[in-house]
């Protein structure tokens, strides 16, 4: 054991001896391993960082939610959106799985703020807007049952409109010639933009002539999500309103359509990093079979010192080893050197994954040694004495 | 140690090289191979030093029959006993002096560093090298570098040495240098020296010749 290790060092010290004297030569033959060890790290970190990106986004919606909006297209005289009725049903689909929140909602409605006026989203719903939205309030407080029961002229609004026009609790707005006051400002979360939240008169809610157009259903056992969502699917189905006529956004169910996406994308760059790396290992490969005709005379000479033909091959494959690793550890500084100037720049998404660096150099190490296999076994069957006389 | 080789045969492509081929090498001798260009002196050496295998014939070294050997117990018994000076002195030109020197000592038994450091301070003292340890081989002349090659033909202090022309680059100084101390090996330390030559003032320094001729 002692010798393997004594040999394995002395082999070392031969290839960096080699490679020292050869290192521009060798850079050269190493420079498409680089290239793939840079390729494969960024192509991988770039991927990532989309993927959570992506997967944050769809998860700022909540994952236990069910989003049903009524397209504004299919509104007609006989269905204005969803009634009491519906909603009603939905609660039996439920039963003690979920809650379901009722919405109206008005995209752009103007307001009026102190001097100011603009646009921003208006949800009129119940006191359980904030429990299934599960927003945060960051001042004030949020719409209340009371507010519901009384029809208090409450307001909630974003964060962003109230730092754009400095406003804060107890100030007023106007919408639709009423006016509001504010008692609560929330963070922004799923709901992008300028939003404004007023409570729905209790009248309003239990009124069978009134239509929503919005329903958000949260489901206490993400495990059920699926399941509720194809048997509300069935009931809209059921009484008639059409599948177009219907927007739907299950989170739960676009993080698993996009793991699955990403599932395919992740097979792709594998593929892609693998030809890359299949390259640069021909690459290597074709310059040590040439290395090989030039070394003949010292793989004859060191077998007439004591080398054994395994000795030789172990030598050959530890130095496409070396190579190859000293090519990863290149490829991975000028990888991370690379990724930090995109981050800097900021308009790419990265994340710094170790597993992208692992990768590459795991691939790297691997085609060394795939590719050296085949020198290696060239150079262990050279007959000493004839590669001795070669010279 | 003494190498009895009995009947060797070796032919290349049908030809036949060797035919019934005899020597024996006893310790302390200096054994010349003679012989015009082509008449098999070089596959003679090879096959004395187990580089090669003789398609018939008997090589023993003291009781052991060399040829009943596996690849691996030949090269590490070529490791321990024997010594190579070939005509180009075949040094790696990425390692210095010191280093081409201890090359056997990669593919051999394990030894302390102190003690192939000293063994190598040895020799380079006595073949006139003293202080060229770190030397680039590269930088040294033809003479230096035999003079390295049969330095590390002898680190591992090998029994015989199979010397293929070993002054066949060199002048006639340095050609008399090398084959002196070769002589001084035999005569001093008991190691038998077998070496391949066509110069007959080299072969005179040897006290046993083998005259092979063109088959």
């Amino acid at each position: 054991m002692m010798n393997f290790w004594r040999g394995i060092c002395a082999d070392m010290r031969h290839s960096f001896a080699t490679i020292r004297s050869q290192w521009f030569h060798t850079m050269i033959s190493v420079l498409g391993i680089v290239v793939s060890v840079i390729a494969v790290i960024v192509m991988i970190s770039i991927n990532e960082g989309n993927k959570l990106t992506l997967l944050q986004s769809i998860r700022d919606y909540g994952m236990q939610t069910i989003r049903i909006a009524i397209d504004d297209t299919h509104v007609t005289h006989h269905r204005r959106g969803f009634s009491m009725h519906d909603i009603q049903h939905i609660k039996a689909i439920l039963s003690e799985k979920g809650i379901i929140l009722p919405l109206l909602a008005s995209k752009n409605m103007p307001y009026s703020l102190q001097q100011y006026s603009a646009q921003a989203n208006l949800y009129q719903c119940s006191e359980l807007f904030f429990d299934v939205e599960q927003l945060h309030l960051l001042r004030g407080r949020p719409i209340l049952a009371y507010d519901v029961e009384n029809a208090v002229n409450a307001a909630i609004i974003s964060e962003s409109i109230a730092n754009r026009y400095s406003v804060d609790i107890g100030d007023f707005i106007s919408i639709r010639r009423s006016i509001y006051q504010i008692v609560g400002i929330s963070d922004t979360n799923a709901m992008q933009g300028d939003f404004v939240i007023l409570p729905l008169s209790k009248q309003t809610l239990f009124s069978d002539t009134f239509f929503y157009n919005r329903l958000v259903i949260r489901v206490f056992d993400t495990s059920h999500i699926l399941e509720l969502y194809s048997q509300i699917q069935l009931y809209f189905n059921e009484i008639g309103i059409p599948r177009e006529a219907l927007e739907y956004l299950v989170p739960a169910q676009m993080v698993e359509q996009e793991e699955n996406a990403q599932k395919q994308l992740n097979l792709v760059l594998f593929m892609v990093a693998l030809m890359s790396m299949l390259s640069g290992g021909i690459n290597i490969m074709n310059i040590m079979l040439s290395n090989l005709a030039q070394q003949t005379r010292e793989i004859g000479l060191k077998m007439a010192l004591g080398a054994t033909a395994e000795r030789i091959r172990r030598g050959m494959l530890l130095h496409a080893v070396i190579l190859t690793s000293c090519a990863a550890l290149l490829g991975s500084i000028a990888g991370y050197g690379i990724l930090l100037l995109l981050s800097l720049h900021g308009s790419v998404p990265i994340y710094f994954s170790q597993k992208a660096f692992l990768i590459a150099g795991f691939m790297a190490v691997f085609s060394g040694l795939l590719f050296g296999l085949y020198p290696a076994l060239r150079a262990s069957q050279i007959a000493p004495m004839s590669a001795l006389k070669e010279y | 140690m003494t190498l009895t080789a009995q009947g060797l045969c070796k032919s290349y492509e049908n030809m036949l090289i060797l035919d019934h081929v005899d020597i024996e090498v006893v310790p302390g001798s200096f054994h010349g191979i003679i012989g015009p260009s082509g008449c098999g002196k070089t596959t003679l050496l090879s096959l004395l030093a187990t580089l090669e295998r003789p398609e018939s014939g008997t090589l023993h070294i003291d009781n052991i029959d060399m040829l009943k050997l596996d690849q691996y117990s030949l090269a590490n018994f070529r490791n321990a006993h024997f010594g190579f000076v070939f005509q180009s002195s075949y040094l790696l030109l990425h390692l210095d002096v010191i280093q081409n020197i201890a090359l056997p000592y990669d593919y051999g038994v394990v030894e302390k560093r102190e003690i192939i450091f000293a063994r190598v301070q040895h020799l380079l003292a006595s073949l006139g090298l003293a202080g060229y340890d770190n030397k680039r081989t590269a930088l040294l002349s033809g003479g230096e570098q035999q003079r390295v090659a049969i330095a590390r033909a002898l680190v591992r202090n090998p029994n015989i040495i199979f010397a293929d022309e070993p002054t066949g680059n060199l002048d006639a100084d340095n050609t008399r240098v090398i084959l002196e101390y070769l002589k001084k090996l035999c005569h001093d330390e008991g190691k038998s020296v077998v070496m391949v030559t066509h110069d007959s003032d080299a072969a005179s320094y040897c006290n046993s010749i083998k005259v092979l001729s063109k088959l």
